[in-house]
């Protein structure tokens, strides 16, 4: 589903990744870790082609950074759902319309964007608080409304970057429990992390960048 | 993995209709809604930059306008002059009726000459008496005055240089004793309508790029209020057209609403102040509507090109780039 073949990845005269090469299986829960600035969330940005690689490829489903157009990529990261440390929610914006959001930009049926929103915040959690702004949501709610709205498009692969580093303890169990409800449906989950208390409560594919490589750690 | 279960809703990328490609595959009416809501909210968040913005436009549109009637006037007037310009031929004195016609039909035969005309001694006379208020036998016994073949110059041939050709042609012709046109003048006004047509490009290109750079400060702004929104709709997968579209419908109503100030500005300065004095300037100036309506569409065109150079720029940077 997702394999990097000699990946290449450079920023100025900083060398991210040096011929790497990675496979991912449909449905797998891998964790990705690493010191601070080794590249987990540029791995991240590969995927969801943010970033291409200066050298190699990376293919995601049918999408291969080597030929893919600009006007590929909106469609690809339909079937990715994103979730970052920082929420990234519209603070203008209900919790409700917040998740709506990710329909309403990508063209949904009205009648589809209730009931699937309905769906979605039950999933996660949060449909008493469906009308409430972010601003009155604690750190853990906030990130499952964002967790919502990146599932809410029903996607393939779960990409989270440190999804619980601005969390509690308890926040981020609650958070680590839907990515595994999550996973358990077939959706494959990505996290990058460095909370390796994670990777004790819930086991998974543990990747580590190190080197400019990945190395699956045992 | 089956390709199938990306998005595009089983189709694989690649395959992307045309609709898609250009972004334009989302348009549901809900889209569509908010598109338009957008677009009038930028006008909504950012009044005072779009207010002059929209005031700015209108007055480089104004000037705009005011220059392109001044070249229209300038250009219609040089080309009056170049048809009235002529090559008058004086033929020798000893030239028989046979000689004056073969003479009149070779001049005639030169290429860019529309038609002659036969000056005799009597009409040359007649003609000196009403310009002059004086007859030539007041001054001399005999008619002085010699016959002539007035040459008009056929349109596309009214250039100095072309007359100059058949000023040339016509004083080589048997019969011709010598030719006079008003060449000085000629040139003078070609030189002068050349410096002026270069004045009023460079003056309408300035006015034209400041509208344009004040529209796109002005989407600018929108845009910095909305990065957040405009991350989040990258991130969902919204199309770059989708996100671009409330932009530049914001810069082209900025430049619509513009022109048509700038429109009723012209016309009420042309209807109030430069119309009573056409008659002294001997110049008309008669506007038609498509005039106001190409001003308009100018002003649409440069809201428009103002909101792609900025909305073009964001929508090139990466999603981290926005954080």
């Amino acid at each position: 589903m997702i394999e990097f073949h000699n990946v290449r990845l450079v920023f100025g005269d900083q060398v991210v990744l040096d011929r790497a090469n990675l496979k991912i299986s449909e449905g797998e829960f891998v964790y990705v870790i690493g010191e601070t600035g080794i590249g987990k969330s540029s791995f991240l940005r590969l995927i969801y082609m943010d970033i291409l690689p200066s050298f190699g490829r990376v293919r995601v489903g049918g999408y291969d950074s080597s030929t893919i157009r600009s006007y590929h990529i909106p469609y690809l990261r339909r079937s990715i759902g994103i979730v970052f440390q920082d929420f990234l929610l519209l603070e203008d914006r209900t919790v409700a319309e917040n998740v709506a959001f990710a329909l309403y930009v990508t063209g949904a049926k009205k009648q589809m964007i209730g009931p699937k929103v309905a769906k979605v915040l039950a999933e996660v959690g949060l449909s008493a608080k469906e009308n409430a702004m972010p601003g009155d949501l604690s750190g853990g709610e906030k990130q499952r409304v964002a967790i919502a709205r990146a599932l809410v498009n029903d996607p393939v692969i779960l990409l989270a970057d440190e999804p619980t580093g601005n969390l509690d303890p308890a926040a981020s169990r609650d958070i680590l429990a839907i990515f595994d409800r999550v996973n358990r449906r077939g959706t494959a989950c990505i996290i990058a992390t460095h909370d390796y208390g994670m990777l004790v409560q819930r086991p998974g594919r543990v990747i580590k960048i190190q080197n400019r490589n990945f190395y699956d750690v045992v | 993995m089956q390709n199938g279960k990306y998005a595009g809703k089983g189709t694989y990328a690649p395959c992307l209709s045309l609709a898609k490609r250009l972004g334009l595959g989302d348009c549901t009416p809900m889209s569509f809604r908010y598109t338009l809501e957008e677009s009038l909210a930028g006008f909504r968040r950012n009044r005072a930059a779009t207010l002059i913005t929209i005031f700015t436009v209108s007055i480089s549109l104004l000037l705009l306008g005011v220059f392109a009637i001044i070249t229209l006037n300038f250009s219609e007037i040089v080309e009056e002059i170049r048809t009235r310009v002529e090559v008058e031929a004086f033929l020798r004195e000893e030239l028989s009726e046979a000689q004056h016609r073969e003479t009149g039909k070779r001049l005639r035969s030169i290429r860019g000459v529309e038609e002659v005309t036969y000056i005799s001694k009597d009409e040359a006379a007649r003609i000196f008496q009403r310009e002059f208020g004086e007859k030539h036998d007041d001054l001399l016994e005999d008619n002085p005055l010699p016959a002539s073949y007035r040459l008009k110059i056929h349109q596309g041939y009214d250039n100095p240089d072309s007359i100059a050709v058949i000023a040339r042609k016509a004083e080589s012709t048997p019969g011709v004793e010598s030719v006079v046109y008003r060449k000085q003048f000629l040139n003078l006004i070609e030189t002068r309508a050349r410096t002026f047509r270069y004045a009023t490009l460079f003056i309408g290109i300035v006015l034209g790029l400041s509208a344009i750079i004040l529209v796109a400060n002005t989407i600018r702004l929108t845009i910095e209020a909305k990065r957040g929104i405009i991350r989040t709709m990258k991130l969902v997968g919204a199309t770059a057209m989708f996100i671009r579209l409330p932009f530049l419908i914001e810069g082209i109503l900025h430049g619509i609403i513009g022109g048509i100030l700038a429109a009723i500005l012209l016309g009420v300065s042309i209807g109030f102040f430069i119309e009573p004095l056409s008659e002294d300037l001997l110049l008309s100036f008669e506007i038609k509507t498509a005039y106001y309506l190409v001003l308009i569409a100018v002003g649409g065109l440069l809201g428009f090109i103002g909101s792609m150079v900025s909305i073009g720029r964001f929508l090139r940077e990466t999603l981290s780039a926005q954080t």
